[in-house]
């Protein structure tokens, strides 16, 4: 009732249409459920509406109609051969040879001071070998640790080395320079050359599972989210061999199992991966093949199934009760 | 072997239309609060009117030559706290200043006018950075403040007893340009000069050039291995701290314009880097205060004193720095930050 006393127009007294009003509301309530998801646009059809950079994105994105590629798996794009390194008296690395192959996740383990971290550290230009070679994508690896980072040669550190003054997203933007300016695409999900930066950098942090704020400055992170950070970081700087050094450590069992799947897929998408992991279970479940260093020679290789039963490998790293 | 294989692989996100969706994890660039406008304004309303009457305001207190003095000082600091972004310590920067002093009175003497004196300098200051660059790029903390120290006494007896002798200084007077012919119009070409090299510094560290620097300071060895140059930006960081102490020994030629080379002894650059730790390592802001600081008061003080102060002007910058450390681990620019956090009703 208004203020004069009469009825709003549309609103009826009569018992009967009331309740035949509420009876109509009932059937229409009870089909909602099934007409809404029927009426549920589809993404695809969505991305119509939006700019084109993002609809592209998204028509181009895994798992749309229109997105099938090529990809070479197997193909050998880290050889090292022959390395040896020696500090003073000591032999860190002696002829070491291991093989990194695109769509595959080579493993590389071996007790505390086997020379795995060294290893990498030769790979990734931090220190140079006394002899060896390393051939990279089929031509021989040489150059600064900063002309090896543009070649494609993404990297993270056993104590996990973020810009702790710089926020999450310029952490990410900073890998998202490099793959810009060398114009290297993303062989693992080449829709995120089509986007900007900073959506790059949202779609990688989703992709590695990061659930914090971008904003939050990295050295306020916790140690796991340090290695996810770390993680993405080096994934959007579009790397073609991505070298990890126990990526799984600080990691509850819940994101290690999660960052087992998405390397996994990352791996099925053409990335060659090389890791480091003191965790046999992620190791034998995650890797094609396996080095094994012990006082920097190599003990054995082969598959996860291999490995295991050697007898070198099990005597000298499992231990002879294993 | 290679095989090649026709994948249509899972897609490596939860919700597939992931790209399609609205923005959930980037931060929104938050806009300052009316108040912290407010605040800011206000700041602003008072700090030109006084730097614009501070030489007269503070007649009472000594000649105008004091603030001049300690906005070539501030100058200094302020090159010493860029060096501080990529974590350097640097020990050479009363040489670079020297460098600017032998540099305008040379080119004065030719006949260059002032204006282009200044970006010929700058530009001359970028192979004298080089040098001490070649040091940033081996060397690293202490050594490398060693090294810049050992670059100043070798600039001290050679360079600088050659050209600006033991005592007397050249055997002309460095001239004054007619748009700064006293002390008073001499602070007002130094002041402009300052908020420009400040503005620029600051633009610098708010660029993307700036965030390397930092990603640079954090982690050397994550910076190259990601494959950016540290060398680049470290260079570029030298460039730009050797330009900017060799403005402020420009200035400081035109202020004292006779400039003996015991002037430019290079155990005094230990005093302009505490000035630095005590503005607050690093910051922009923090350096011009330490530097006006500790490059005016003394010489106020002196003036009211009518000189007994003189010998006590470096008692007086060490109990202050102590007493400022002690009491603000972040020196100047923590308590400016602090109070204006205070103002802007943030904490």
């Amino acid at each position: 009732m208004n203020g004069n006393g009469n009825r709003p127009r549309g609103i009826t007294a009569d018992p009967d249409k009331l309740a035949r009003i509420q009876t109509a509301r009932r059937r229409i309530a009870a089909r909602l459920p099934a007409a809404t998801e029927a009426l549920r646009p589809d993404p695809m059809k969505l991305a119509r509406f939006l700019p084109a950079r993002e609809r592209l994105a998204t028509r181009m994105a895994p798992g749309s109609p229109w997105f099938v590629e090529r990809r070479v798996h197997g193909e050998e794009i880290l050889t090292v051969h022959g390395l040896s390194i020696r500090f003073g008296g000591l032999q860190a690395l002696d002829q070491v040879a291991v093989v990194a192959r695109t769509g595959e996740v080579t493993g590389v383990i071996g007790p505390n001071g086997a020379g795995k971290t060294t290893f990498f550290n030769c790979v990734s230009g931090l220190y140079s070998p006394d002899s060896g070679d390393i051939t990279y994508e089929g031509r021989p690896l040489r150059g600064s640790v900063v002309a090896r980072g543009r070649l494609g040669l993404g990297r993270t550190f056993q104590t996990p080395r973020l810009f702790a003054s710089l926020s999450v997203l310029d952490n990410l933007l900073l890998g998202c320079a490099v793959a810009t300016a060398t114009g290297r695409g993303y062989s693992f999900e080449p829709s995120l050359s089509r986007l900007r930066s900073d959506e790059r950098v949202e779609r990688i942090a989703r992709i590695v599972g990061f659930r914090g704020d971008l904003a939050m400055p990295a050295g306020a992170l916790s140690f796991g989210d340090l290695r996810v950070v770390e993680f993405a970081r080096a994934l959007c700087a579009a790397p073609r061999l991505l070298m990890l050094d126990e990526p799984a450590s600080g990691l509850d069992t819940e994101r290690a199992g999660d960052l087992v799947a998405l390397l996994r897929r990352l791996a099925d998408l053409g990335l060659a991966i090389l890791l480091i992991e003191h965790d046999m279970t992620f190791v034998m479940g995650l890797c094609d093949t396996i080095t094994v260093l012990d006082f920097g020679t190599v003990l054995a290789q082969g598959t996860p199934a291999e490995v295991q039963t050697n007898d070198a490998v099990i005597e000298a790293y499992l231990g002879r009760s294993a | 072997m290679s095989t090649v294989t026709e994948v249509r692989p899972a897609t490596l996100e939860a919700t597939p239309a992931g790209a399609a969706t609205p923005s959930a994890l980037l931060p929104i660039p938050g806009r300052p609060s009316i108040r912290a406008l407010g605040v800011r304004l206000v700041g602003l309303a008072v700090l030109l009117p006084f730097l614009l009457t501070m030489p007269y305001a503070l007649k009472w207190a000594g000649p105008a030559y004091a603030l001049d003095f300690g906005l070539v000082v501030a100058m200094a600091t302020l090159s010493i706290s860029v060096l501080a972004w990529i974590g350097e310590i640097t020990l050479a920067t009363l040489a670079q200043m020297g460098m600017g002093v032998v540099g305008l009175y040379f080119l004065q003497q030719r006949g260059v006018p002032f204006a282009l004196i200044l970006p010929i300098m700058v530009v001359a200051s970028v192979p004298v950075s080089l040098v001490i660059g070649v040091f940033a790029l081996r060397l690293r903390g202490v050594y490398f403040a060693i090294a810049t120290l050992a670059f100043a006494y070798l600039a001290q007896k050679t360079f600088f007893q050659t050209y600006l002798g033991g005592q007397g200084g050249f055997d002309q007077i460095i001239h004054r340009p007619d748009y700064a012919s006293d002390d008073y119009r001499l602070y007002y070409l130094i002041v402009a000069s300052l908020l420009a090299i400040a503005g620029i510094c600051a633009l610098v560290r708010r660029s993307w050039i700036g965030t390397r620097i930092t990603a640079l300071r954090d982690s050397e060895m994550a910076f190259a291995v990601l494959g950016h140059s540290p060398a680049r930006y470290k260079l570029f960081t030298v460039c730009l701290a050797g330009a900017i102490a060799t403005v402020a020994g420009i200035y400081y030629g035109l202020l004292q314009q006779v400039v003996p080379a015991n002037y430019f002894s290079p155990i005094l650059a230990v005093l302009y880097f505490a000035y630095a730790v005590v503005g607050g390592f690093g910051s922009i802001g923090g350096a011009i205060a330490a530097g006006i600081v500790f490059g005016t008061l003394p010489k106020y003080f002196d003036s009211l004193s009518e000189g007994r102060f003189v010998g006590y002007d470096q008692f007086f910058a060490g109990f202050l720095a102590l007493l400022i450390i002690l009491t603000t681990r972040g020196g100047l620019q923590e308590v400016g930050g602090r109070l204006r956090r205070r103002l802007e009703g943030r904490r």
